[in-house]
């Protein structure tokens, strides 16, 4: 495991008499990609912004390469920032974006004129220097905002939900060019996302917050096999929370607390099923979603292929063995 | 604090300061100056005594009659003809819609004293066609078009750009899906107008109606130029009162016009606030133009548009055409029978005749960059920080907007005809500078609206993505912010300079003979005998529309001045 680049030590970050998000630490080993994932409002944009230093923090320290950043000013922490809607000012070309800093800076021509072609070389956008972001695709603008935030030579880069505007089929390709990028240039990825589907493709660590708090941290596959939470359980992928007394039937023991099983580990035509009532079946291509009624309880299972079952007929179902998640503690 | 932020600090707080004493000195202090000289009286407050003392006045009581009957019949009169206009233009299918759509938008280059300057000219004692008529006809008076007859008649074709503007797009919003499921639920064609166009458009129509009512209360330039020796309204009354010393009468005059004005414009919003109809429908279809099957009705409409377009388009032709004329063809000639550039090189050349235009120029380019400044400066402020000083700010800004410009005229000749320790104690009223200082003031509400919505429109990320960068707050704002809201305060400054060059109610009150502007010479040559005189304004006038329309084409490429509330400028 890399050393760590970025620490975040009892962080609690928000507005002046209102913390959202509070004691939160946190290690991001250096070149990782870490998601941070939550609903609205669950503070992932805000620590972001902390991190950033657009934001003050309310208690707690921020360190950076073995330096403590936590008061300094945004433009004083080296760390690059990929907005929303990327903020390429509209009114500069794609090299003078890239410049602002290093003309902020008051580097000389030659050098500015050096980092920017270096870094736009990088990025892959050394043919749209001179056109303005007006003029550029969706994916070109991302590549000069990322190249804006590495110019300055900064390691990492904090990305703040860039995706979120963009329709299913953009917003993949550009996950993808994101990923390359990052693994080609090596920076270190801190990424605010509310869409699973962008962390699990993109990250090695995932941060799932939820009202402030840490919910679970690891990677995708342990995040959706092992959730440490019920709001994991719901959050990531979908799930059927049992009700009692079908836990009892399905998984064969009393339950005490909530318990959770994915729509993939309900088996229908499980030889040792419990009977069930189809109620509707859902063709979404790829697979189908089966809604079922088991003795007044409602159930949805996952099916690939062929032959579907009819609605208004019955089947027998079963739950693969050791696949419910079960919480002890009946937590929110 | 490093010392480029403490640099940045001294330079906000200098600049607000500043900033505070101007709109003390210059709007607050004349305010009060018009409300005190208004209101009180041997050291005490007599409000009954000065009304009784003003009504009194028979010029004072002929003039609030006449203001009242004309401002009713050019209700009527405008509402017709805007609401045949919208008809003809985005209704019925008329052949030449495109052509009568520029007749009609006449009004919005050729208005206020430009327009009365130029029907004067058109139908006037002076112009060809009152001599063709009374060669006809001898028994017709010279001044056949002067009085009562010219100030209604100029009303009534010069304010339908309110029409021309809101309603049209008002009658735009109409879904024609509406009117589709009227008919084929057997409605007729006079049901859909009545039932099914008129209440969704109706809103829109009220608040254009008060808009126009608040137009005709406060005109000024109109029946200064057409009304004559006989015809007066309130306005003039108030200038008159002023001229005769009493500014006392003229604020008081002044500040009850003003009362009935704001009255109007709290109407008008109200009613525009009401007409924000949400269609049912998700998407709407968008109105297509109906065909009057009737053969004679549908003649009958044909001609009167064209009639209309002829009224609109005929004076403007004319005094574009007069003012390459030579001046002795004036009020001779229907047709100039030569064309010359004299009269542009007597007013460009630098002679006499060019010192109103450079006085103009000057005034309103200073104002200009002046209410700029004060606007690129105050409103980021405004739009960031919510406190009560830049609350008060903004209340302030915009009190030009509902206070009567000839109030605040009178305001600021109260205030500053005496010694004002605000200003270093001097006497700023016969100064070259007063009517700039009105000018300002008059322009901030409009400056500040565009480019308050300018700034609220950049998104905050480019700032935090410069301040990410380093960049420090002036840097951000000449870098990045500035370059973004430049085209909106490029488009604000030239309509707001173009408004300056034809302003006649601040003019008529403020100026001096050091610094006569151009509708102060427009007005005299309009109602001089003297053909050189009347060249030379028809020069000016058509230099101010050629101006006009170029801010005007500029704006509707960036779609700007939609609403009703952007009229009021």
């Amino acid at each position: 495991m890399a050393d760590n680049v970025l620490s975040l030590k009892n962080l609690d970050v928000g507005f002046p008499g209102m913390t959202i998000v509070h004691d939160l630490n946190l290690d991001v080993a250096d070149g990782a990609f870490v998601s941070l994932l939550g609903p609205s409002g669950s503070g992932k944009s805000t620590v972001l912004r902390t991190v950033a230093g657009l934001l003050p923090a309310l208690g707690g320290r921020i360190v950076l390469e073995g330096g403590d950043i936590t008061t300094l000013p945004p433009e004083r922490r080296n760390v690059g920032i990929v907005f929303q809607n990327y903020a390429l000012f509209p009114t500069m070309t794609a090299f003078e974006n890239i410049a602002f800093a290093l003309r902020v800076a008051k580097k000389p021509q030659a050098e500015i004129e050096r980092r920017v072609h270096e870094v736009a070389a990088m990025a892959g956008i050394t043919d749209q220097l001179d056109k303005k972001p007006a003029n550029m695709s969706g994916g070109q603008q991302q590549r000069v905002a990322i190249a804006r935030a590495l110019v300055t030579g900064s390691r990492v880069l904090l990305f703040d939900e860039p995706l979120s505007n963009l329709d299913a089929k953009v917003r993949a390709s550009m996950r993808q060019e994101i990923k390359r990028l990052q693994t080609e240039l090596g920076f270190t990825a801190i990424f605010v996302t509310h869409d699973q589907e962008d962390a699990l493709t993109m990250s090695d660590v995932i941060v799932v917050l939820n009202h402030g708090r840490i919910e679970q941290i690891g990677d995708g596959r342990t995040l959706y096999r092992k959730p440490a939470t019920p709001f994991i359980c719901e959050f990531i992928g979908v799930s059927n929370e049992l009700a009692p007394p079908l836990a009892a039937r399905l998984l064969g023991r009393d339950i005490k607390g909530r318990s959770f099983v994915r729509l993939e580990d309900v088996v229908l035509g499980a030889a040792e099923g419990i009977p069930a009532r189809v109620n509707h079946v859902e063709f979404l291509g790829a697979y189908s979603r089966i809604d079922l009624d088991v003795e007044g309880h409602a159930l949805s299972a996952m099916l690939i292929g062929d032959p579907l079952p009819e609605p208004g007929s019955s089947v027998s179902l079963a739950v693969r063995p050791g696949a419910a998640h079960i919480f002890a503690e009946a937590t929110p | 604090m490093t010392r480029t932020a403490g640099f940045d600090r001294l330079l906000y707080w200098f600049g607000l300061i500043v900033i505070a004493w101007a709109v003390l000195t210059f709007l607050l202090v004349p305010i009060s100056a018009a409300l005190h000289a208004a209101l009180f009286r041997h050291g005490g407050l007599e409000i009954v005594d000065a009304v009784a003392e003003l009504v009194s006045s028979r010029r004072v009581r002929a003039a609030l009659w006449n203001t009242a009957w004309m401002t009713a019949a050019t209700i009527v009169t405008v509402t017709i003809v805007g609401m045949f206009q919208v008809a003809v233009l985005e209704y019925f299918r008329v052949r030449g819609s495109g052509f009568l759509k520029v007749a009609f938008s006449t009004p919005l280059v050729f208005g206020g004293v430009v327009a009365a300057a130029g029907y004067n000219f058109t139908y006037g004692p002076g112009s060809a066609i009152t001599a063709a008529l009374t060669a006809l006809f001898p028994s017709i008076p010279r001044d056949w078009f002067i009085g009562w007859f010219g100030v209604l008649f100029a009303h009534t074709f010069l304010m339908t750009s309110f029409h021309f503007l809101f309603l049209r797009a008002a009658m735009r919003r109409v879904d024609y899906s509406t009117i589709e499921a009227a008919r084929s639920m057997g409605a007729s064609e006079l049901t859909i107008l009545r039932r099914v166009v008129l209440p969704v458009i109706m809103p829109t129509l009220l608040a254009v109606t008060l808009l126009t009512l608040h137009t005709v209360v406060g005109s000024f330039a109109a029946p200064q130029v057409l009304g004559g020796r006989d015809f007066h309204m309130l306005s003039q009354m108030v200038l008159t009162l002023n001229s005769l010393r009493r500014p006392d009468m003229a604020a008081l005059l002044a500040l009850l016009m003003g009362m009935v004005l704001m009255g109007l414009i709290l109407l008008s919003q109200y009613f525009e606030a009401k007409g924000a109809y949400t269609a049912g429908a998700k998407t709407t279809t968008r109105i297509q133009l109906r065909q009057i099957r009737n053969p004679l009705l549908r003649t009958m409409v044909h001609a009167l548009a064209y009639l209309l377009a002829a009224i609109y388009l005929v004076p403007v032709a004319l005094i574009v055409l007069f003012s390459f004329a030579p001046a002795s063809s004036i009020g001779i000639e229907m047709l100039p029978s030569t064309l010359t550039l004299t009269n542009y090189a007597r007013v460009l050349g630098g002679g006499t005749a060019f010192v109103p235009f450079f006085n103009s120029m000057l005034m309103g380019s200073a104002a200009v960059v002046v209410g700029l400044a004060i606007t690129l400066f105050a409103v980021p402020i405004m739009v960031r920080k919510r406190n009560w000083l830049t609350q008060a700010l903004s209340i302030s800004f915009f009190l030009p907007w509902i206070i009567p410009s000839i109030l605040l005229a009178v305001g600021l000749i109260v205030a500053f005809d005496a010694p004002n320790p605000l200003v270093g104690n001097a006497v700023l009223l016969g100064s070259y500078w007063l009517l700039p200082i009105g000018y300002v003031i008059f322009s901030l509400p409009l400056m500040v609206r565009f480019m308050r919505s300018a700034f609220i429109g950049i998104d905050p990320a480019f700032e935090e993505a410069a301040r990410a960068m380093g960049a420090s707050g002036p840097y951000r704002f000449r870098r990045v912010v500035l370059p973004l809201v430049a085209p909106t305060a490029i488009l604000v400054a030239g309509m707001k300079f173009n408004t300056l060059m034809a302003e006649y109610p601040l003019s008529a009150f403020l100026y001096n003979v050091n610094n006569r502007p151009l509708p102060i010479a427009i007005v005299e040559g309009a109602v001089s005998a003297d053909p050189d005189q009347a060249a030379i304004s028809l020069v000016y006038v058509t230099l101010i529309m050629a101006f006009s329309l170029t801010v005007i084409l500029i704006a509707e490429r960036l779609s700007l001045g939609r609403t009703p509330e952007t009229s009021n400028l």
